[in-house]
């Protein structure tokens, strides 16, 4: 079981690293954004693996579609920017890119050898928030959709009802924003004018 | 474990990937091969094809995107719903149909406003 769990690991991981390499190298941004589909959809692979079901649904069903549709409709609406090929230019912002990614990967190297764990161990600021080993067993057994399911309509009902609200501000914000303000009211007034 | 479900998962990615192959390089082996000039050109409805075939759309697609990611949003909080149908019962339910409800109205907004009517 151990043997296959890790292979399968490595599969993905492998998998997302040559995808995620394509999105930087890929000579058409098109590519670059086909190959991005992929890494998400690897990365929700790793989710399954991590037991976390509800995540990796939602890794695919707003990164993998929602967030490359929009992304592919960017590149679709800018004219000339789909020929173009993403090279590395040379210039004071390259530096910054070395210098954030460099920290964001150092953070990352700090990460897995344990780094954090012996700092919060000596702060003791996570020793209250850990999950029981029973929380972490009915989680491996049943996955965390149903009971994040069960959460959300039961204890969480409220801020789940605010959010259509939030979901329906971005729709309306949409409409209003991409129509021409006063274009159905000038319809409407040359309609009732010809029709007088 | 709950994690052995996904081995279903993994056969239909597997048979996918394998069929998709399959079908590629069969027809690669068995193909006549008569390649032309006119015959490698790329079809476009019977015309000749004359551009560029990556041209800039109108920015009334963007609506459509846009409206498409609000109703995903909505299918990322319907799943666990989904998901747990059988345990959570009738308020559940009715919770679920306010939460659908509310969105429909901004579809009937959107309606109202012509902004699904292409101009």
């Amino acid at each position: 079981m151990e043997v296959i769990y890790n292979l399968f690991f490595y599969l993905i991981s492998f998998v997302l690293i040559i995808s995620a390499l394509g999105v930087v190298f890929m000579p058409r941004i098109v590519y670059s954004a086909v190959s991005l589909i992929l890494a998400f959809i690897s990365v929700a692979g790793i989710f399954v693996m991590l037991n976390a079901d509800f995540l990796a649904i939602t890794q695919i069903i707003v990164y993998a579609v929602g967030i490359t549709i929009i992304l592919i409709f960017a590149i679709m609406l800018t004219g000339k920017i789909s020929e173009k090929k993403l090279w590395i230019a040379f210039a004071p912002r390259t530096l910054f890119a070395f210098a954030i990614s460099g920290a964001f990967f150092v953070t990352i190297l700090f990460a897995i050898t344990d780094g954090f764990k012996l700092v919060a161990r000596e702060s003791n600021i996570f020793s209250a928030t850990l999950p029981s080993l029973e929380t972490i067993e009915t989680l491996q057994t049943e996955g965390t959709t149903g009971i994040i399911g069960k959460a959300l309509f039961t204890k969480y009902v409220l801020p789940f009802e605010v959010l259509s609200l939030l979901l329906i501000a971005a729709m309306l914000g949409a409409i209003v924003m991409t129509k021409k303000s006063g274009d159905n009211l000038i319809n409407h007034t040359t309609k009732t004018i010809e029709e007088d | 474990m709950y994690i052995s479900g996904y081995g279903i998962l993994i056969a239909f990615i597997m048979f996918s990937f394998a069929f998709a192959a399959a079908a590629l390089i069969l027809s690669f082996i068995v193909q006549p091969k008569a390649p032309g000039k006119l015959k490698e050109n790329t079809y476009e409805c019977g015309m000749k094809p004359f551009g560029d075939s990556r041209i800039q759309f109108d920015i009334k697609y963007y609506l459509y995107a846009l409206l498409f990611l609000i109703f995903d949003i909505e299918a990322v909080f319907l799943f666990p719903w989904a998901v747990s149908y059988n345990k959570l019962g009738l308020f559940a339910l009715v919770e679920a149909l306010i939460f659908i409800g509310i969105l429909i109205l901004g579809l009937v907004y959107a309606w109202k406003k012509d902004a699904l009517k292409w101009q």
